[in-house]
Formats: C-alpha cells, structure tokens, sequence
C-alpha cells in the first residue's frame, strides 16, 4: 500500500514537474526535555523511492543552532562522540535513519523548553528533493522505543564494544554486564535442555535434598548464597562459551512489536535467534 | 553538545535507580508469609525462580505469562508459588523509601533534572507506576524490558545519555547495586553506590551544595 502511494506521488509529482517527491519524512520526533537543558535531539525515518540524495541541513527558530550530528566512537579511548557532518546520505531506494545513539539533528542553545504533545516545525534541505518543511512532535519518552527501537542504534554500540576489547578494557576484569549476562544464559540453555529431554521435579523435594542443594551452591560459589543477596550472586555458575546477549537481537514480545518501516541502510536489522523462545 | 570543562564535577542531573532505593522491593517480603519454612523457601528462591530469572523478564526476554509457563513445566511441584510470583508482585514489595522519595522530592524542588534507569520487566513497570504514582515523575525513564539491555549492560547508561541529550560526566547515578554502580563510572558518570536515606542526602549535599533537610 505504502509503495503504491509513493508509486502514484512520484507519477503526480513527475507529472507537474515541481521537484523530486520521492523523499518521505516519517516519525519526525524529539522528547519532552526538562526545563534548563540547553540541547535536544531529533530523530525521524526519511525514505527514498528514488535516486540518491543528500540532506544538507536543517533549521528551526526554537534554538540558536541547529546541526547534524554522527555518533561515533573514539578509537583511542572507547568514548562515545559526536561530530557534525555536512550532511547525511540518502541512498537510492533506502532510508536514512536518525535514532538515539546514532545519526540525529541537534538542537543547541534551546530558546525554550519542549512540552509533550506539542509540535514545531523544522526545515529539512535536501541536495536533490529541495526544500521540506515538516512538524516534529515532541512525545514522552515512554514512547520513545515504539518509534525507534534499540535496535536502530546497535551499530554504534557494537562498535563501542569492539574498540574497547581491543583497547583491553573490558579483558583485565570481567564487568558485571559480562558476568550476569553468562548466568542468564546459562539459566536459558539449561531450561531449554530440560524442556527438551522432558526432565521435571515433579515431586516436592525433602528438606533434606533442598538442604544439601543449597549446601551445595554455597561451596560451589565459595560463598554464603543468600536469597537477599544481589541478583549477580545468586545462580550456580557454570563455564558457557562466550556468546553475546547484547549484540544478539533477543525475541521481542508481540506487544512492542513496531511497524515494519523500509529496509535500513544505516542500521542492520534484527534477525530471529535461534536460542529464542517460541511467541505465542 | 555544549563543550563543557574537563573539572567540571558538580553534577547538573540526577539518575535513580527504583528497586532498593525508591521502592523496597524483596521476593522475600512475599515468600515470607507463603513459604514459612526457612529451608524451602530459599531453596524456591534460588532454584525454582531464582533472581536471574527474574532478571529474565527484566530483560524483555519472556512475557511473565511465558516464564510462568516455563518455570511451572519444570518444577510442576511449586505451581501454586510460581503463579503467586507473578500474580502477588506488588507484595513483593515492601512500600515506597520515603525517606528517599522526600530527597527526589527537594532535588525536584531544587530545579534539578531527574532521571531514572530501571531493571524492571514492561509489565511490572506499568503496574508499578500505577501503583506508586511518583515512579511517573521523572524527565525520563529507561527501562530494562522495553528496550532489551539490562544494568550493568554500558549500553544502556549510554542509552540513556544520547536519548535525552545529557553528558554522561554531568550525571549522578545511585544505584544500590555495586555491579551498576561501577558501570555507571566506566562510562563516565558520578555515582553513588546506596546504602541508606541518610547516606544519601549528606552525599548530595555536598556535592551539589544545597539543603536536603529543612
């Protein structure tokens, strides 16, 4: 449906001649800000059903300055940055995406404070398609991963994640992340082996066997195991290889499933996972 | 982003954490009254639904219809606990840290911007804020389940700076959790690592210079 609608508006738009109609701006939003904060964001889902093009800048008279911002990583230290750029890639037939954590148009020196449900307007200039004026809606942020899911922004995170292994910061001590994630999975694959070999406990256990369980635990983590301990602490743990959770896109419940939006060239998509649980 | 100096220490924005510094909440305060017999009751809670498994919801990777589901095929014996797990939440926790939700209030009060990053599960959360209407009063909220990352991920932290355009060096982070704390600080943020109300309101005060007390 969408591709006629753009089919039939790129032939009205030939027809008059005006200037190319392929570009549309979709999801054009920034997030309620508190009062006093200086800067704000704006992400939205520009596609492309023609040739390649280029947005060039972009302009509002709410703040002092308005720029185009990459979010990269500083191969030195690991850091998150953010450059300017002088302008962002439409490829042909693609999307660019702006999201949190990655490429997005900053506001800077905010004239005022933005209030959900509101909306202001933003001047878009495109190399090829021209002039577009369009509304940005200013949204609670509670809608925020609706509209621009995590996994739009992985790229960078990734990247983050690579530079600093090979910086050798993450291999002198294993972070906490590291250690908690290994349990859930360890957790994860062994109720999956006992679904699969059909293993239930079917009777309660004595006293006697949670004792000695407990016991158990207790020496194999060379500790006193404690239900009010911290959630790191309490799960046996076994040797797993290692196999990230965080770059791998876990099943998401149907619930936060968003609209299928065009197939992102500045992000890779989220693939179904094998280890996933089936949806209902 | 504004260029801001290298020594610039004060912090200009404030991230809770929710669970054991807002809201007391402990398995433990459910299980206590279901479960009487010390014995069996840790051994519900740190091998029928362990913390980590809780963790799992947390971090978006089952519905709790799901986990319930799983978790009751494989210890048949504990149906009736495991469905109180998710059925009974709200026993589990204890009440609102209200010595701790008077110090969001006077940070509010203060003018400072607050923010929150949570393990939580969207369902929990949604229940939770219905319940405690002050977990809805912040400039924003992350959350473990909707956006499938879970503290001490550094992801997430950094999640939460580029979402709502703060710099991770003006940031305070409580958190009870040594785990998260720390990796509030390998990302860049000041944090606190709490122990107690008490603790917590000196530790600011000195840091920002203002009364918490009167």
């Amino acid at each position: 449906m969408r591709l006629l609608i753009a089919v039939l508006l790129s032939v009205v738009m030939a027809s008059t001649a005006a200037f190319a109609g392929e570009i549309k701006i979709e999801r054009a939003s920034s997030l309620e800000m508190p009062e006093g904060l200086p800067t704000a964001g704006v992400f939205m889902i520009v596609t492309n059903d023609g040739p390649a093009d280029k947005l060039l800048s972009a302009k509002t008279d709410i703040a002092e300055t308005t720029m185009l911002h990459t979010m990269d990583v500083n191969e030195k230290t690991g850091a998150l940055v953010m450059n300017e750029s002088r302008g962002f890639d439409v490829p042909e037939n693609g999307s660019l995406i702006m999201a949190p954590g990655s490429n997005h148009i900053m506001l800077i020196g905010m004239k005022r404070q933005l209030k959900k449900d509101e909306t202001f307007p933003l001047t878009l200039t495109f190399e090829k398609a021209g002039v577009k004026q369009i509304d940005v809606e200013v949204i609670a942020n509670s809608k925020m991963s609706d509209r621009f899911p995590a996994e739009l922004s992985s790229e960078v995170i990734d990247k983050m994640v690579a530079v600093k292994k090979k910086l050798g910061m993450t291999d002198e001590k294993r972070s906490g992340w590291d250690t908690l994630r290994e349990k859930i999975q360890n957790l994860f694959r062994k109720d999956k082996a006992a679904a699969a070999s059909g293993t239930t406990n079917e009777a309660l256990p004595t006293r006697e066997e949670m004792e000695n369980r407990i016991k158990m635990d207790d020496v194999a983590n060379g500790k006193e195991a404690d239900g009010a301990e911290p959630v790191v602490d309490t799960a046996p743990v076994e040797p797993a290889p290692p196999a990230p959770i965080a770059t791998d896109p876990v099943d998401t419940p149907a619930d936060t499933v968003v609209a299928p939006i065009a197939p992102p060239t500045a992000a890779p998509a989220p693939a179904p996972v094998p280890d996933a649980a089936p949806q209902p | 982003m504004q260029p801001r100096s290298p020594d610039h220490r004060k912090p200009r924005v404030i991230v809770f954490d929710v669970g054991g510094v807002l809201i007391d909440w402990d398995p433990e305060n459910l299980f206590r009254n279901l479960i009487p017999d010390d014995a069996e009751r840790r051994f519900f809670l740190t091998h029928v639904c362990p913390r980590i498994w809780n963790n799992q919801q947390d971090l978006g990777l089952h519905t709790w219809a799901e986990a319930v589901q799983n978790r009751i095929a494989l210890y048949p014996a504990f149906e009736a606990h495991i469905r109180a797990y998710d059925t009974r939440w709200p026993e589990m926790v204890k009440g609102p840290v209200s010595a701790t939700v008077v110090i969001k209030d006077k940070l509010r009060a203060a003018g400072l911007p607050l923010y929150a990053i949570t393990n939580f599960s969207r369902e929990k959360w949604a229940v939770s804020q219905n319940l405690w209407p002050f977990l809805k009063d912040f400039d924003g909220i992350v959350v473990s389940g909707e956006e499938k990352m879970l503290k001490p991920d550094p992801a997430i932290y950094h999640l939460l700076c580029t979402r709502y355009g703060l710099e991770a060096a003006e940031c305070l982070f409580i958190d009870d959790v040594l785990e998260n704390v720390e990796a509030a600080k390998s990302v860049g943020m000041m944090a606190h690592h709490f122990a107690n109300p008490e603790n917590l309101r000196e530790t600011l005060q000195n840091l920002l210079e203002i009364d918490l007390v009167s």
